[in-house]
């Protein structure tokens, strides 16, 4: 109680303004600020004015190493022939009733995890698409989910503004067993995934990536240079440094990050409107984001600059043109459901946006995402449309190769997921 | 009157010390400026072979013209189907032109 009453007179002493001493010295005190505040005004401006030098010195110095374009630089590669992709349908995954949100490759490449509206989080066997688990959530307004590298853990989160991990090794099938739940966030989260299996990282629409560690069962780290929501997060492939990250957002911007320091390392300013999804390339060292405005574009960490733009505007004629790959063609009856052919006119596709990308193990072929187009492939080094993935029957959301490079897996709106795979 | 340029004062103190945050922060960029501008970094045009030289160094059978196809047998996404659709009808030879493991 006394100690309390000492705070409290502690407190008001500073505030009360010195008066006496004040009338004492009064022209000379004057003076001093006068002086003062002229001088830091000067500092001002001297800072300002060196701001702007250095904005146009690191300018000209991107500038001068932007010297070419992949496209350019690929001009002597092969063009890949048409029709020729390899890609076909194994199986449907079939089990949710309400919209994918998301799902990923477990490490091995032999499970996957999916996360549905429906409120459940369902592990499948990537092989067979028989169920091994399933996951009741508490919020069923779901956004991201993600499994940890040892397989052992995953992880939920949505427009509960929470992140709730599970384990999954206990022999039940149906369990929910949560180890912790990440409180801390003062938006929904939009993304999130395993740094390793005892940290995850958190992206949200309150502006902030945040670290967490769940033996400590508390946020570790606030990344918080975005000044919009922030839309995805992606972490750097094994073969890229291990502690970097990147992030877009509704800002406009793509940021690179690295865990053990609480500011940006590199920044990308890629297009007025939202940056929905970012992708690393396979040895991590460009990322790849796809922006509202239906544009994919490429920037080198190393030379800081973008490299590579994709806009299907461009590929208007290409995409008519190339053959599509349906899954009804060649294992499934063709249903009377099947979605007819999309009419594609230019205000259609002013409307598309990139919702996410991947790329095949040697990153020649971009899968990417689009809001009503579905999933198209990408040549990566020609910038054409090689094909399409088609066979769902709504919106598909994400696109995802798996691991080991034979499978590509994709999620949708139609409540199932589909594997595709070399013959 | 004393109150008066009392407050006077006092304002002129907040003025300074905002002017004087200010200042912190345009340093503050200033340094991170610095540090990029210092940052070092390779030609695009390398950051482009590197990028190229890895789609050309790296297996990829989704592109059977440049890697050719995969042994039968060494696709666990196939295999699982194949078996399974061999289990579904083990007397009928499959349409699609699969091969069928008896």
């Amino acid at each position: 109680m006394s100690q309390s009453y000492e705070m409290e007179t502690f407190n008001i002493e500073p505030t009360q303004p010195i008066v006496p001493q004040y009338i004492e010295a009064e022209d000379p005190n004057a003076l001093n600020l006068t002086t003062l505040n002229e001088e830091i005004q000067q500092k001002v401006n001297f800072a300002r004015q060196e701001t702007k030098n250095l904005y146009s010195q690191v300018d000209k110095v991107k500038q001068n190493l932007q010297d070419a374009n992949l496209f350019e630089m690929a001009n002597n590669v092969q063009q890949l022939n048409t029709g020729t992709i390899n890609l076909s349908p194994t199986i449907t995954l079939k089990g949710h009733n309400n919209k994918i949100a998301d799902f990923r490759w477990s490490k091995d490449s032999n499970s996957i995890l999916s996360a549905s509206q429906d409120g459940f989080l369902l592990l499948w066997d990537s092989a067979t698409g028989l169920k091994k688990k399933a996951i009741p959530l508490d919020s069923q307004w779901i956004l991201s989910c993600a499994i940890s590298p040892n397989g052992k853990v995953v992880a939920s989160a949505g427009l509960n503004n929470n992140c709730t991990i599970y384990s999954i090794s206990g022999d039940s099938m149906i369990q929910q067993n949560v180890q912790t739940i990440f409180k801390g966030h003062t938006c929904y989260i939009s993304d999130i995934d395993f740094l390793d299996d005892s940290n995850v990282l958190t992206s949200s629409g309150d502006m902030t990536c945040a670290l967490w560690n769940i033996p400590k069962a508390k946020r570790v780290r606030e990344f918080t240079d975005h000044l919009g929501d922030v839309l995805s997060l992606v972490i750097s492939p094994e073969e890229g440094n291990k502690n970097v990250f990147s992030s877009c957002g509704s800002d406009g911007y793509a940021y690179i990050w690295d865990i053990r320091e609480p500011g940006a390392i590199q920044h990308f300013y890629v297009s007025e409107c939202d940056v929905s999804t970012v992708q690393f390339f396979k040895d991590g060292n460009s990322v790849v984001t796809g922006s509202d405005d239906g544009i994919i574009n490429v920037f080198d960490l190393r030379s800081d600059c973008p490299i590579a733009s994709y806009s299907l505007q461009e590929s208007l004629n290409a995409i008519t043109n190339q053959p599509t790959y349906t899954a009804s063609t060649i294992e499934y009856v063709r249903s009377p459901m099947s979605p007819k052919s999309t009419v594609i006119s230019s205000s259609f596709l002013d409307n598309q946006g990139v919702t996410s990308i991947d790329f095949s193990s040697s990153g020649r072929l971009m899968y990417a995402t689009y809001t009503d187009l579905g999933c198209v492939v990408w040549d990566t080094l020609k910038a054409s449309v090689v094909g399409k993935l088609e066979g769902h029957r709504d919106r598909v959301t994400k696109v995802r190769s798996s691991p080991d490079g034979l499978g590509v897996c994709t999620g949708s709106w139609d409540t199932t997921l589909r594997i595709w795979s070399p013959k | 009157m004393t109150q008066t340029l009392a407050i006077e004062q006092q304002q002129q103190q907040l003025m300074v010390k905002i002017k004087y945050l200010k200042l912190k922060r345009i340093n503050d960029l200033n340094e991170k400026l610095r540090s990029e501008l210092g940052r070092d970094r390779i030609t695009a045009s390398n950051a482009c072979l590197s990028l190229i030289n890895y789609t050309t160094n790296h297996t990829d059978y989704t592109l059977p013209d440049v890697w050719g196809h995969l042994e039968p047998g060494k696709n666990h996404f196939r295999d699982a189907v194949r078996l399974r659709r061999a289990n579904k009808h083990p007397t009928q030879s499959d349409s699609a032109g699969c091969c069928t493991i008896v």
